[in-house]
């Protein structure tokens, strides 16, 4: 055993346990070799096994595998892949051991909801900021003088920009259509093709599934646009040349997967496993991260919001290679209706 | 709407503290071929268990259509029903066909046999296929293809709604090949999806609907029917692209013959004629997969043939005089042609006792082969050969054929088993014998990365020479095999 093991008591345990196996096999074997001119006590020799192998095997279930699995839930909290493990702990070491975790499961719960309540409070602070008929009626009126000066192009931006801010803003419900979602984002495209002109081209491609239905499936609002617009600030503003951006849909049973694909420069490997790091790490350590950091990354707002909505099996993956482009996978329950969603709620409940 | 056959979401896996599979994602819907591409080992082996046993997970999410079956928090670690394929059968060789696919599996619920009836059944299977294997056939007379097929079977009668298939080209001809592709297609018509793991890009170009490229234990890339092109896989390995061209600098034609098969008779070798010049790559392609065992018998073993000559420069070809002239690398060489508990220096010096007598008895010798070789072998004399990564075998491998300065050099299926980084590497060590001169001899069943260094092939059927063909004439052979 090296020292660093002997620092913990699981490692001197786990010694001790071992020192008192090795003694109780040289004991039986010492009591075999006594014993073993006598035909008639070799019951005393089998009998000393079996207890030696219950002991083992009481050993085993009551305390080993409890004990790996308790640490197997801490080291995944730890290593921030889920904080859901330290519910999960069934068997503590100790009782204060078991208050100790209660209280930290009590403290996420309770961080949890603080932070989601700030993130709220922040949202609705900004739309208030943001007087939304203000903004609609100016540029209401400039694209009125656009039109009247002849300026078609600029009369048609900024009816665009009037379109978007009202996707944008306006509607806060959590779920929206995914032709809502595709709407918006062709009105996002409208507005970047100005900028870009035709060095900018937008695919959508309908997989499995009947497209009318893809249509009338739901998804939280804004997860396509700031995935879009990552596309082409990161992938495709670098890149020599026409740059495409691929939406593909498609549909099982259960799940709603949408892949965008940009055809633009990649991200390097340490960048890549940077991200999909964050991505990784539970919904709760992202929000707590962001807000220390105050620098969200769109792909982790948009894959936190779906883990806090749907759960941990939902969520973003990302590929990408310098020179190919970047892939971002969005793996979504499918739902038509947002009743379905409650009863989901209440079924995990 | 198609069905979700399997999804991994962020699996994870470790093995000894170091994670093998690390967030791995796939998904392979109903009546889908959907291809993998390992670019390196790291993970495969632990995929494929998964697959197969429902292991536990570090972290992460497997689902059996739509089903969640495996997860971090509950692994049962019991028996999947994915079947995997691969080079050990999993059929019991002394029993029958029917016995194998019918009464060994665990949803045979019947006690007695009725032999008459589980062959009526099998042969529902297999006329749709249009095959003909006999039921009451012993496992282990079958050929390795019809071994495939029937383990497809099985897998089918069992229930299993996806089929993995792992590197079953390396042991198949060609035409096989073009077999097994057939009943795949014909499967997947049924709704049946294959993962089809294959290093060969080629080969999954020609099968697959889409193909994952897997890269240190993790999904790298999914790519689309559109997307399959070598120059979008050159992308993921630049050096691969340039491995391609290598050998295309120089032409060899003014270069003397140094070998030529004529007319050689032996067993089922029946017209085998061929030639070789200095510094270049012929690939021999057995279309039966029946020969080299015979051919190797003549080259390695000194057996004498029927009728017909080898001849090196000219002059018949005799084992015990042009035993080091001549070279033959077996296939797996790591694991056949290695002492795995001797050190990298003794392994290497093993062919040098006929142009260095001395070199097992002179510490000068074998200090001089270490200068000589640190560069580019790195410092690894006294390494254990069990103890160096797989590449470092191989370098071994090559670089003792290169001590020993043969003129020909035989190489029996140099691609099997290995992963892409290791056939871009063991392409390199092919250049390096091609540069000194020496004539390359690959004996594959199928071509694949075989192509890559090949100035000439040359077809065999039925133990003859069909016929040879010139570099400028392989992208019409790719486009007539359907690649």
């Amino acid at each position: 055993m090296n020292r660093n093991q002997w620092k913990y008591i699981s490692g001197r345990l786990g010694f001790l346990v071992v020192l008192v196996n090795a003694l109780l096999f040289v004991l039986l074997v010492a009591t075999c070799a006594v014993l073993r001119e006598h035909d008639d006590n070799i019951l005393v020799v089998l009998i000393g096994a079996a207890l030696m192998i219950a002991m083992n095997l009481v050993l085993w279930f009551c305390v080993i595998r409890p004990f790996r699995e308790g640490e197997r839930w801490l080291t995944l909290l730890l290593g921030g892949y889920t904080a859901s493990g330290i519910y999960h702990v069934s068997c503590s070491i100790s009782p204060a051991t078991e208050q100790l975790l209660q209280r930290v499961a009590d403290r996420l719960n309770i961080d949890e909801q603080l932070i989601a309540n700030k993130k709220q409070a922040q949202y609705l602070a900004l739309q208030n900021q943001i007087n939304p008929h203000f903004l609609y009626n100016t540029l209401e009126g400039i694209r009125s003088e656009a039109k009247m000066a002849g300026l078609d192009s600029v009369a048609d931006m900024s009816k665009s920009l009037g379109s978007f801010f009202r996707y944008t803003i306006s509607k806060v419900e959590n779920l929206v259509r995914v032709e809502d979602e595709l709407q918006n984002i062709e009105t996002y495209f409208y507005i970047q093709k100005y900028r870009f002109g035709d060095r900018l081209r937008l695919i959508t491609e309908w997989g499995d599934g009947d497209e009318a239905e893809l249509r009338r499936c739901l998804l939280p609002k804004l997860t396509l646009q700031p995935i879009v617009e990552n596309s082409i600030i990161h992938g495709l503003e670098c890149k020599v040349g026409v740059g495409t951006v691929r939406i593909r849909l498609t549909r099982t049973e259960k799940r709603l997967l949408i892949r965008i694909s940009d055809d633009g420069v990649g991200m390097s490997e340490e960048t890549l496993q940077n991200l999909n790091r964050k991505i990784n790490r539970s919904a709760l350590e992202n929000i707590r991260a962001d807000s220390e950091q105050n620098n969200g990354i769109a792909l982790l707002n948009v894959n936190n919001r779906i883990h806090l909505l749907f759960g941990e099996e939902y969520g973003l993956s990302v590929y990408s290679t310098p020179g190919v482009g970047t892939d971002v996978e969005i793996n979504l329950p499918c739902l038509f209706d947002e009743r379905q969603l409650k009863n989901r709620g209440e079924v995990l409940s | 709407m198609r069905q979700e056959i399997l999804r991994l979401a962020h699996v994870t896996c470790e093995e000894k503290g170091v994670k093998v599979l690390n967030d791995f994602n796939l998904q392979i819907l109903a009546g889908e071929i959907m291809g993998l591409q390992p670019l390196n080992d790291l993970g495969l082996e632990t995929l494929l268990e998964l697959l197969q046993q429902n292991r536990k997970l570090y972290y992460g999410y497997v689902y059996y259509r739509e089903k969640p079956v495996n997860t971090y928090l509950e692994s049962h670690g019991s028996a999947s029903r994915i079947a995997v394929i691969e080079k050990r059968s999993k059929l019991v060789g002394e029993m029958s066909v029917a016995d194998n696919v019918f009464v060994v599996s665990s949803a045979y619920r019947r006690h007695l046999i009725d032999p008459a009836l589980l062959a009526r059944r099998l042969r529902v299977y297999t006329d749709e296929l249009g095959l003909s294997i006999p039921p009451d056939r012993r496992v282990y007379e079958l050929t390795t293809v019809e071994r495939y097929i029937v383990e497809m079977i099985k897998a089918i009668v069992a229930g299993a709604r996806l089929i993995v298939l792992s590197e079953i080209s390396t042991f198949i001809s060609q035409n096989d090949l073009q077999r097994i592709h057939q009943i795949i297609r014909r499967y997947t018509a049924d709704g049946i999806s294959f993962l089809y793991v294959c290093g060969h890009h080629e080969e999954l170009f020609s099968i697959c609907d889409r193909l994952a490229l897997m890269g240190n234990g993790q999904i790298i890339k999914i790519l689309e029917p559109d997307q399959f092109t070598p120059d979008m896989l050159a992308h993921f390995i630049r050096w691969y692209a340039d491995a391609r061209n290598v050998s295309a600098a120089e032409s060899p034609d003014a270069r003397p013959v140094v070998l030529q098969i004529r007319d050689l008779r032996s067993g089922p070798i029946r017209d085998l004629t061929c030639k070789a010049r200095a510094g270049e790559c012929v690939v021999v392609q057995d279309l039966d997969n029946s020969v080299f065992p015979a051919l190797l018998k003549i080259l390695a073993e000194g057996q004498r043939p029927e009728s017909g000559a080898i001849l090196l420069r000219g002059q018949p070809f005799s084992p015990k005089r042009d035993a080091r002239r001549l070279a033959v690398i077996q296939e797996n060489p790591a694991k056949t042609m290695l002492f795995p508990k001797m050190t990298y220096l003794d392994n290497l010096c093993m062919t040098l006792d006929s142009e260095i007598p001395s070199v097992w008895r002179s510490r000068k010798v074998r200090n001089s082969l270490r200068r000589e070789y640190r560069e580019r072998l790195g410092n690894v004399f006294e390494s254990r050969v069990d103890h160096l990564t797989m590449a470092q075998q191989y370098t071994l491998v090559y670089t003792r054929i290169l001590l020993q300065k043969p003129e020909v050099v035989f190489c029996m299926q140099p691609f099997q088993g290995a992963d892409m980084g290791l056939r871009i590497h063991i392409l390199s060590l092919m250049d390096l014998l091609l540069q000194k001169g020496i004539a390359l001899v690959i004996l594959a069943v199928n071509l694949s990365d075989s192509l890559t260094l090949a100035d000439r092939l040359v077809l065999v059927q039925d133990g003859a020479t069909l016929r040879a063909l010139e570099k400028d004439h392989f992208p019409a052979l790719w486009k007539r095999k359907g690649y």
